[in-house]
């Protein structure tokens, strides 16, 4: 089988870059080691910044929309706020899903899903990606967008990827009585520091709540943390957990590249996960439509993307410039967050939760503002410290 | 990333270059950081030349509460199976606390030498040393060197060594006019117990004759023409000895200090090409450490920044900000018997407040002793 463009991976970032990918006129095609739809652990709520890159109505897969958030320090210290926009919470099967049969429905008889396709291997040639599967069918590509999480296999190979820093999180349905599910259905719940450096959620669905915990490798016996969490959290009783799920959450470490000539990384795979709260969704919609439109640009050249390349330097280079763009529409905000505000979040939790939960500022934006008065240039870093 | 000195030290890690700090011994550091608060004011000593390249490193102290803060961390982090250190150091922070003893009045600041290759052999204490403000004269009229030495060993070394060294000292007979005590150490971690004096404000010209007194072992071939090389360098020297509880050491040695001139601000390139003349110093070597010296800031750093450090940030003004300075303190040169002198640099980093409103660093600048020009 021989493709424009092959996307490796079902989730966020996969889905986003086929759903962009699939206006294009490329042939593309999705591959994913999972029969779809498949489970993915997750807290599931989409931030308001993320809803940009979602044009079409998708409220069928919303599960919850939530209208106040509350903040805990370690069970204490609470603080609820309203907010305005309401956060959007998901299901990750249907949501992730829904991406893929957005896809579908646009790209039509140029895209297609090969579901059930765990890829063996992936080797990059002059003028293709050979992409083998497990089952032997070898795909060639002549650009890949690889979204394969935070264990990115096809980045390891293609040589991207390292030894990188991770988070565990370990998150299960939960469900409780309907008295205290309607208490708490429009309120999302942040517990932090109620574990070394890291925190607890409690986020509504659709008749359930999703829960979790996620920190350092440091913590051992996250399942236990858990319970306790839970114990804690419904000191009543009365509730049921159901299918604990741990998985890793990748850290931002700093800038690195992410594309070969042909082949570049998008979502968990790149490490694009805001490193103090581990939230990925909007960095993974986000990538996973730069490296579709970077590739739009290259095939077509009808796309602008940042390198503001001549056409027979994009053939050449490739995908090299993805790298940058990420960098300067992404990798900038987290490395700020990378080198400010999780070094205080792990250090100096107490300071954190006061400063940025309990007054209500934006560690992001205070973030930024550090930054500037640290000497980068104010276009660099338009905000100012509050 | 930890809440220890080793959040600072991983901002230094790319200044360092491996020709005076391998890699190796740099994860050593590393390991032993995390055993110190985040103080940050440290250092490290390099071997320069041929041979094994070790590595100490030093934690500097500016007031008795961060060395408490330090003596209450390393006891934490060590536990309780190192009693006889713990005890040690709390007697002399109890003395230097004590506001009118003799430690309290002479002391400006502490530092503290760990042996990085032993890293994990805690049970041996750290060298120390006590930086005096201002000097103290060595004439016999002076009793203030003697308390204070006499005050300083029994809280450092046991009852019997503390005895013994300050026999030796008694019988010093280097009194020198114009010579002045600029430090002093305890040197605990080594086999031989010993009590470094430094001597400052000594001309050039004496040494060699100081040297061959205390030390005939020493070779003065290999002395007078290295003296002679150094003798139009517009440094300051410092002469170091050790007082074991017999007698000096022969070991010797020699501290130098380029002094800045309005013609030349920084005398470090035209010193370290002295010492690549004398052959005590490889040309890797002087480029790596006139590359350590500038200063480090966030946003010339790719490296997490310590969080105490970003929480004192967004409480200072919007014109100071968070820095950390880099410099070559001074390189010396230790004279054995039957040995080839050897050198070793001082290298030291310190954070301090940048103030755009005044350019200037507080703290960071004002870490080269100020005492030797």
């Amino acid at each position: 089988m021989r493709v424009d463009v092959a996307i490796i991976g079902a989730g966020p970032a996969g889905g986003m870059a086929a759903v962009t990918l699939a206006r294009s006129g490329l042939k593309v095609v999705l591959l994913e080691k999972a029969s779809l739809p498949r489970e993915k652990p997750c807290g599931g709520g989409i931030p308001k910044n993320a809803l940009k890159e979602l044009d079409w109505d998708f409220q069928c897969v919303v599960e919850q929309k939530v209208t106040r958030i509350r903040y805990l320090n370690n069970f204490r210290m609470e603080k609820t706020y309203p907010i305005s926009k309401p956060l959007l919470m998901v299901n990750r099967k249907k949501f992730d899903y829904e991406l893929i049969c957005h896809a579908g429905a646009i790209g039509k008889q140029d895209f297609s899903v090969r579901e059930g396709f765990p890829v063996e291997s992936i080797e990059e040639r002059e003028n293709s990606v050979r992409i083998k599967g497990l089952n032997g069918e070898t795909i060639a590509a002549d650009v890949v967008i690889a979204t394969d999480g935070a264990n990115s296999r096809a980045g390891r190979q293609i040589g991207l990827v390292q030894e990188r820093a991770k988070i565990l999180a370990l998150d299960a349905a939960v469900e409780v009585s309907p008295k205290i599910f309607e208490e708490i259905k429009t309120t999302a719940t942040f517990n932090i520091s109620c574990l070394p450096q890291g925190y607890g959620w409690i986020f509504p669905k659709d008749g359930y709540l999703s829960c979790g915990v996620g920190g350092s490798l440091a913590n051992k016996g996250l399942s236990a943390i858990f319970d306790h969490f839970i114990r804690k959290s419904f000191p009543d009783g009365g509730f049921k957990v159901i299918g604990k799920k741990i998985h890793p959450v990748p850290i931002f470490t700093g800038r690195s590249r992410l594309a070969t000539r042909r082949l570049c990384l998008a979502g968990d795979a790149a490490r694009l996960v805001d490193p103090v709260m581990g939230e990925g969704i909007r960095y993974a919609l986000q990538s996973g439509s730069i490296a579709a439109k970077c590739i739009m640009d290259l095939f077509c050249g009808s796309e602008k993307n940042d390198s503001a390349e001549p056409a027979g330097a994009r053939e050449t280079n490739g995908l090299l410039a993805y790298s940058k763009t990420i960098h300067r529409r992404i990798g900038r905000e987290l490395d700020l967050l990378y080198r400010f505000a999780l070094p205080l979040f792990w250090e100096q939790p107490e300071f954190f939760y006061r400063k940025f939960f309990y007054e209500g500022f934006n560690y992001l934006e205070t973030c930024r503002g550090l930054a500037q008065k640290m000497g980068l240039s104010a276009r660099e870093v338009p905000h100012t410290l509050r | 990333m930890s809440h220890s000195l080793a959040g600072a030290l991983a901002l230094m890690q790319p200044h360092l270059d491996p020709a005076i700090v391998s890699e190796k011994v740099f994860a050593r550091m590393v390991k032993l950081a995390c055993l110190l608060p985040p103080i940050y004011w440290g250092g490290f000593e390099c071997h320069l030349g041929d041979g094994p390249h070790s590595v100490d490193f030093h934690q500097g102290y500016n007031q008795v509460e961060e060395f408490e803060k330090f003596v209450h961390f390393f006891s934490a982090r060590l536990g309780s199976g190192n009693l006889d250190i713990f005890k040690r150091l709390k007697r002399f922070r109890s003395q230097w606390a004590l506001s009118g003893s003799r430690i309290n009045k002479a002391v400006d600041k502490v530092s503290l030498e760990f042996d990085v290759i032993r890293a994990d052999d805690t049970t041996r204490c750290p060298c120390m040393f006590l930086f005096l403000s201002p000097f103290i004269s060595l004439t016999p009229t002076d009793s203030r060197l003697m308390e204070l030495v006499q005050c300083f060993v029994s809280q450092m070394f046991d009852e019997a060594t503390a005895k013994q060294i300050w026999g030796s000292v008694k019988n010093l007979s280097l009194i020198t006019d114009h010579a002045a005590i600029g430090y002093l150490g305890a040197m605990t971690s080594r086999e031989k117990r010993a009590l470094r004096l430094v001597v400052a404000k000594l001309p050039l010209e004496r040494l060699a004759k100081i040297i061959n007194h205390l030390s005939p072992a020493i070779d003065s071939i290999q002395i007078d023409p290295l003296l002679s090389k150094l003798k139009d360098s517009n440094c300051a020297f410092f002469l170091n000895l050790d007082i074991l509880c017999d007698s000096i050491s022969p070991r010797i040695g020699i501290e130098c200090y380029p002094k800045s001139t309005t013609e030349r601000p920084d005398g470090w390139p035209a010193l370290l090409r002295r010492f690549q003349d004398l052959g005590l110093c490889s040309k890797d070597q002087a480029g790596a450490l006139i590359q350590w010296q500038g200063l480090t800031t966030p946003q010339k750093s790719k490296t997490p920044w310590p969080a105490e450090l970003v929480s004192a940030s967004l409480l200072k003004q919007p014109h100071e900000f968070t820095s950390f300075s880099r410099s070559l303190n001074h390189i010396k040169i230790d004279f054995s018997p039957l040995k080839r002198p050897k050198a070793k640099a001082y290298l030291e980093f310190k954070h301090g407040w940048m103030d755009l409103k005044n350019k200037s660093s507080e703290g960071a600048d004002k870490t080269r002793n100020r005492e030797r020009e």
